[in-house]
This record gives structure tokens, C-alpha cells and sequence, in this order.
């Protein structure tokens, strides 16, 4: 459904040439599952969820946040919580209309960044979830209908 | 300090690298968060939609441990002195050409290195120039008369983590004096084929920059 307040938020995707509202439709439907390592692969899941993926889920073991975390805004908000729920609560406040849980063991994931340590320059993870994020938002606005 | 011209889809991944990194910054924009802008500008939650940019930026960069000035302000070359003038570099994350072209001009002629920054729907590119290298105006030569903006013709939103984060790592490596030698460009053409190049830029002879060093 297009209410006024999701052409406002997606008005620049639904611009684009290859998305359009059918596009944005087709991400709004997709389920992600995104492997949470290290800063890039947390950035990727921010971008993911903004950008109008419908169900985001975190693969891999969740962990308390601690001090190695707190240099990032979202994760120093959280000390001592579990980083799941700090990432699903951020996501969800950056965009309502997202859906974030934990995936089940073993569920195939579909963006992972591997080479991706807790220390690593942000600039470098910004970079590589940007990267990681836009080529699979574009292949889900892109993607054939499931027969 | 260096200071980060626009808070939004590319102002924010470069100060929040930038502050990651340990370097005081100013952020300067006079624009406010909308709704439109949070499919790219993740450092924004819904709440701050109507707040200044610069501020709610600088808030979240604070609440990291960082160390961020706001000026909710337009920055031209007549506010640029009391907005960024002790700023040892420059970065230009805005979304109008003619401020690209007027920040290039501005810090050149303060001898001071600076990085633009540009994504329209699936491309970008950063520019990157220290004091003496061929400027801005040695590529572009002047600002084109009928750009589009995100707004009129669109952006996917992740790009400009990718842009912003490769803007960053120029700033940085200016800010630490490790910069290869002579400006370049990164260049995105379209992320839906191929990848990032990057080239050195030459001055050009009949540039303002040559005309009037």
C-alpha cells in the first residue's frame, strides 16, 4: 500500500530508473538475513532496513555490547544489553515499517562481509556495507516474480 | 579540525568516520531532517525528523564520544571564514554543485586540502586535493548549469555509505599527510556495473588556479 507517508519516505528510490514502485514493492516484500560480525556487516543491516527491506533478520550468535562496541553510537547506547536487541531497536527506529528478529540456526544468509573486524576503521566499514547494502537492494528491487 | 560540509546522506558516514578516528570536527548545514531523507541518512532516527541536521548529527556524534561543533548555517564563501576558517581541511558532503565548485575555490585559495563529495542515483565520485595539486576547476572547469538533485532524480540510499566512507578515507589520509601525491578522483560510474576507478588529475593550464596562483 502506497500511504502518503511511504512515497514520501521511498520518494527516491521509486525515481530511480530499475525501481520504481514496483521495485520498491518487490524490496518492501524481501527477507534479508544478514551475518552480524563486525561494524561493516551492523552498517549494512542499517542501510538495508532504511532503505525499505521488509524483513531483516541477524544471523550469527548474539553477544553483550562492551567496551570494543562502545566506540559506535548505536552500540555505546546499549553497554551490558544484547547487541541484537540494540541493532533491532535501532533499525526499527530508523524505519517502523521494518520487521527485525533474530534468524533461526542455519538459515541461509544472503549478505555476509567477511574480513570485517570490530577494530577497523569506520570509514572502511562505511564504505564496505555501502557497497554490500546498494548492489543488494538493487538486486531485490530487480529481482523476476517468484513463479 | 576539519570540517564536514553537510550533515546529510554523505555528511553523516564521513564525520561519523571522521569522529571514529579521533579528529574534532564542524559540521555545518542549515537544512532539517524529512522524512525523505531516512531511506540513506541512517544517523538519523524518525524522532529527529524536523530537527537541524548539523545538530542531530553532532548529538549522535557526541553521544559516540566524539567531538562535534553544529552550525546551523548555509555555508557560501561570504560565512565560510567565521563557519570553518580554522579548519586544516575541508570536506564537502552537500547536494548543490555550485557549493562543490565555491568550497573547492575557497579552500584552495587558503592553501588548504580539502575532498569533495558526489552520489546521484547508482554513481558518485570524490575528489581529493592538497595545497598545490590541480584543483577542482582543473577537472570540472565549471559547475554544470542544469544538475539534478537527489530529490529530482533519485539515489540508492546505501550508496552514499559507500561514497561517504571513501570520502573519509581521503580526508583522512590528508588530515595524517599520507596522501599519494597530486589530487584524484574516485569514481563510481553506476554500482549496477563495474567498480571503483581511480585517476590523477593533471592542472589544467588555463585554469583560475594557474591564472591566478
Amino acid at each position: 500500500m502506497w500511504s502518503p507517508e511511504r512515497i514520501a519516505r521511498y520518494a527516491q528510490h521509486v525515481l530511480l530508473p530499475d525501481v520504481g514502485g514496483r521495485g520498491q514493492d518487490r524490496v518492501s516484500a524481501a527477507q534479508v538475513t544478514v551475518a552480524i560480525g563486525g561494524p561493516a556487516s551492523r552498517l549494512a543491516a542499517l542501510y538495508l532496513a532504511a532503505g525499505g527491506v521488509g524483513t531483516v533478520l541477524f544471523a550469527g550468535a548474539d553477544r553483550t555490547v562492551d567496551e570494543t562496541l562502545a566506540r559506535f553510537p548505536i552500540e555505546r547506547a546499549a553497554l551490558g544489553t544484547s547487541l541484537h536487541a540494540a541493532l533491532a531497536t535501532a533499525l526499527v527506529a530508523r524505519n517502523p515499517l521494518a520487521v527485525v528478529a533474530s534468524a533461526t540456526d542455519g538459515a541461509p544468509v544472503d549478505l555476509a562481509l567477511d574480513d570485517d573486524p570490530e577494530d577497523a576503521p569506520l570509514a572502511t566499514a562505511f564504505a564496505r556495507a555501502g557497497a554490500a547494502a546498494a548492489r543488494l537492494l538493487h538486486t531485490l528491487a530487480t529481482a523476476s516474480p517468484a513463479s | 579540525m576539519i570540517a564536514v560540509i553537510g550533515a546529510g546522506g554523505l555528511g553523516g558516514p564521513i564525520a561519523l568516520s571522521l569522529a571514529d578516528a579521533g579528529i574534532p570536527l564542524t559540521v555545518i548545514d542549515d537544512d532539517r531532517v524529512e522524512l525523505g531523507n531516512l531511506h540513506r541518512q541512517i544517523q538519523f532516527a524518525e524522532a529527529r525528523i524536523g530537527d537541524a541536521k548539523a545538530e542531530a548529527l553532532a548529538a549522535v556524534i557526541a553521544a559516540g564520544g566524539g567531538d562535534c561543533t553544529a552550525h546551523v548555517a548555509r555555508w557560501t564563501p561570504t560565512t565560510a571564514e567565521a563557519l570553518c576558517g580554522d579548519a586544516e581541511v575541508i570536506v564537502d558532503g552537500s547536494d548543490d554543485p555550485v557549493t562543490k565548485f565555491a568550497v573547492a575555490r575557497w579552500a584552495r585559495q587558503r592553501r588548504r586540502a580539502y575532498v569533495i563529495a558526489s552520489a546521484l542515483r547508482y554513481g558518485g565520485n570524490v575528489f581529493a586535493a592538497a595545497h598545490g595539486d590541480a584543483c577542482y576547476a582543473c577537472l570540472f572547469e565549471d559547475p554544470p548549469l542544469d544538475a539534478p538533485t537527489c530529490a529530482q532524480a533519485g539515489i540508492l540510499g546505501p550508496l552514499v555509505g559507500w561514497v561517504g566512507g571513501v570520502a573519509a578515507q581521503l580526508a583522512l589520509a590528508l588530515w595524517r599527510h599520507q596522501q599519494a601525491a597530486g589530487a584524484s578522483i574516485w569514481i563510481l560510474d553506476d554500482l549496477r556495473r563495474g567498480d571503483v576507478r581511480q585517476l590523477a588529475i593533471a592542472v589544467r593550464a588555463d585554469c583560475e588556479c594557474q591564472v591566478t596562483r
